[in-house]
């Protein structure tokens, strides 16, 4: 296993026009699990979009690194060959695409031989039906379903980082408790760094993270250990000048 | 019926009547590998400018009837059966035809495999007006029986012209299940104006799927009616444009008994500068209590040069009914694009894999699920060219 460093540094980013991102740094290494807490608008799935490249969010200024190569300004699929990886919040349907063919262009026929091996025992990992594997992606699949999804893509693609957009939301307990176990064994198979956005606590029951960062108005205003989610969960964003 | 279509460039004095007597070698090579591609058949045969050659029943007596009208009995009560009169493409049809392919199944009969009938369509070597072909298929199930048929037109690759006037018509009876797919892929400078005709009785079942993908004009005009108590359709139309072709498509889902179902999908993409229509329209007759219909039509517009146009439209006689239509028309989805490149895979390959994807999944609802090779391979011939086309366009 190699050490990989992801570092955000000064990112400032703007969906529909709007600067939403004011200045955000993260120092993420491999095997570290961060977790973004904020309340809504706040700007995280922004943040997600911005590091993944999504069009229609612009980075403004600022840095994407990984191991020091500049993200910022490459396309997503880029971004993806370079080790980063984002879990979406809601799945896209791709109507005849199937997950292998899917897998397959993204490692370019590298992994064909060993891929339903591998899917296989992904599945099996988070327990996801295998017959779903022959599925369109996401078609006609449940939430929890999509997000098992999710993980199988993440196992087979192995990639350096991995940010997860709300894939706590909409799961039930016990799909929660396998994306957030497949994760944790993540960061020690492979030494995955993750960062985790979310909305709730919940997900860290499972999934320990090294740091928690608490953000407002586009910008990191507290860090700190899991401590920091539990004091969240009793006293909401109040202290971080947030009403309501 | 006609809006949006380019009818009027039509000229029939440009077109002679084409000699359906010679047997084409060209017509034999490309019959002999499609029939190899498809594997089991219970029938097959090629047919020459509307006249069938020799129906080969595979596996010795099939218990159906299948050829021309002098060898299956009652002939003359089929022909013109589902069809009651009819616009004036029927009519030439009706006049011109010089034989039909007729394929009577007995009540109970299972046939196993699908009935293959390929439609050559030629003109004569140096010949200087273009042949006109009118083509004639008529199916009909007796109670209870099953059987799926395959009609493909073909002719001369090229830029000869042919002006191709074909009409099926399929009657399924009581219980009966008829699976039926067409595929064009004459040469583009054709035109090809096909008429599909459709009727089940009580509990029948009517699965058909018409794929356009050559000519210069390809329209068909699907019309299917559930004539019987808990009758049902499934009625799929499938096509791709490139260049300045013109795809139009017409169906109509006729609901006159009670508790019927009709589900409707017409799905293509348009490239370059061609163009499509797709025109549909749910009739649900006095009396059709209990009606289940359904209509969804998605264009997908490749390049800025293509066009789609989608008009659906309802006329319901009757108040206890479930009806519904919804349509599309658009480019490639950006967010399955960012979702695909977001893996990491190039633009150009995210975008092949998002249009074949768009066309498997109606292909995968196929009725006849031996053609699926067939039309996904022709589908991604001419896939690859629009989008290579639009790749070097991009580039320029």
């Amino acid at each position: 296993m190699s050490e990989h460093v992801f570092e955000v540094e000064g990112l400032h980013a703007s969906a529909g026009g709007r600067e939403v991102l004011h200045g955000i740094d993260l120092t993420i290494k491999s095997g570290e699990v961060h977790v973004i807490m904020g309340p809504n608008g706040s700007g995280k799935s922004t943040l997600a979009h911005a590091l993944m490249g999504r069009p229609g969010t612009a980075v403004t200024a600022g840095s994407i690194r990984i191991d020091g190569v500049e993200l910022a300004g490459r396309p997503s699929w880029e971004r993806a060959r370079a080790g980063l990886f984002l879990a979406l919040q809601h799945p896209v349907e791709v109507p005849g695409v199937g997950l292998r063919s899917l897998l397959n262009a993204a490692a370019e026929g590298r992994a064909s031989a060993t891929l339903d091996q591998r899917m296989t025992t992904e599945a099996q990992a988070v327990g996801l039906d295998t017959k779903l594997l022959t599925r369109p992606l996401n078609v006609d699949l449940s939430g929890g379903e999509k997000k098992r999804t999710e993980m199988v893509q993440l196992g087979v693609l192995q990639p350096a980082m991995c940010i997860l957009d709300e894939i706590d939301s909409g799961l039930d307990i016990d799909a929660l408790g396998e994306v957030a176990r497949r994760l944790q064994l993540a960061t020690t198979e492979w030494e995955v760094g993750i960062l985790a956005i979310t909305h709730f606590n919940r997900f860290l029951v499972q999934l320990e993270a090294d740091l928690v960062h608490v953000m407002v108005d586009g910008r990191i205003v507290a860090s700190g250990d899991a401590a920091l989610a539990l004091e969240l969960e009793k006293t909401g964003y109040a202290g971080y000048g947030v009403t309501g | 019926m006609w809006r949006y279509a380019p009818i009027n460039e039509l000229s029939l004095e440009e077109f002679v009547l084409a000699n359906s007597a010679a047997v084409s070698p060209a017509g034999e090579k490309f019959f002999a590998a499609l029939a190899q591609k498809l594997g089991h058949l219970s029938g097959h045969v090629l047919v020459h400018n509307g006249r069938p050659g020799t129906c080969t029943v595979s596996g010795g007596d099939a218990g159906f009837h299948f050829g021309g009208a002098n060898d299956v009995p009652g002939a003359e009560a089929m022909v013109g059966s589902v069809l009651h009169g009819g616009d004036a493409l029927v009519r030439l049809n009706d006049a011109f035809l010089p034989d039909a392919v007729l394929i009577d199944v007995p009540a109970g009969v299972v046939v196993a495999d699908p009935i293959l009938v390929v439609h050559w369509c030629d003109g004569d070597e140096g010949g200087e007006a273009g042949p006109a072909v009118f083509p004639r298929t008529c199916v009909r199930l007796g109670e209870g029986a099953w059987a799926g048929v395959v009609e493909v037109y073909a002719g001369p690759p090229g830029t000869s012209r042919s002006l191709v006037v074909p009409v099926t018509e399929l009657s399924a009876a009581s219980g009966a299940t008829l699976s039926y797919v067409s595929l064009q892929i004459l040469n583009d400078a054709a035109w090809s104006l096909a008429r599909l005709a459709a009727r089940g009785g009580d509990h029948a079942t009517l699965r058909t799927f018409t794929v356009g993908l050559g000519g210069a004009y390809d329209r068909v005009r699907a019309d299917v009616s559930v004539d019987g108590r808990g009758a049902q359709s499934e009625i799929l139309s499938m096509y791709l444009g490139n260049g300045t072709q013109v795809h139009d498509i017409r169906t109509l889902q006729e609901h006159v008994a009670p508790k019927t179902r009709s589900e409707l999908l017409c799905q293509g993409a348009v490239a370059g500068h061609s163009r499509s229509v797709y025109s549909g329209l749910i009739r649900v007759h006095r009396g059709a209590v209990r009606t289940d219909a359904r209509q969804t039509n998605h264009n997908l517009v490749l390049d800025e040069g293509a066009h789609a146009d989608s008009v659906p439209n309802l006329d319901i006689l009757e108040n206890d009914v479930k009806c519904s239509h919804a349509s599309t028309v658009g480019p490639i989805d950006e967010d399955q694009r960012y979702y695909i490149e977001s893996r990491g895979v190039s633009p150009d390959v995210a975008e092949g894999l998002i249009v074949r994807g768009f066309f498997d999944a109606i292909i995968d609802r196929g009725p006849i699920a031996a053609v699926a090779p067939l039309l996904r391979s022709e589908v991604r011939d001419r896939l690859n060219v629009a989008l290579e086309n639009r790749r070097v366009a991009a580039d320029a």
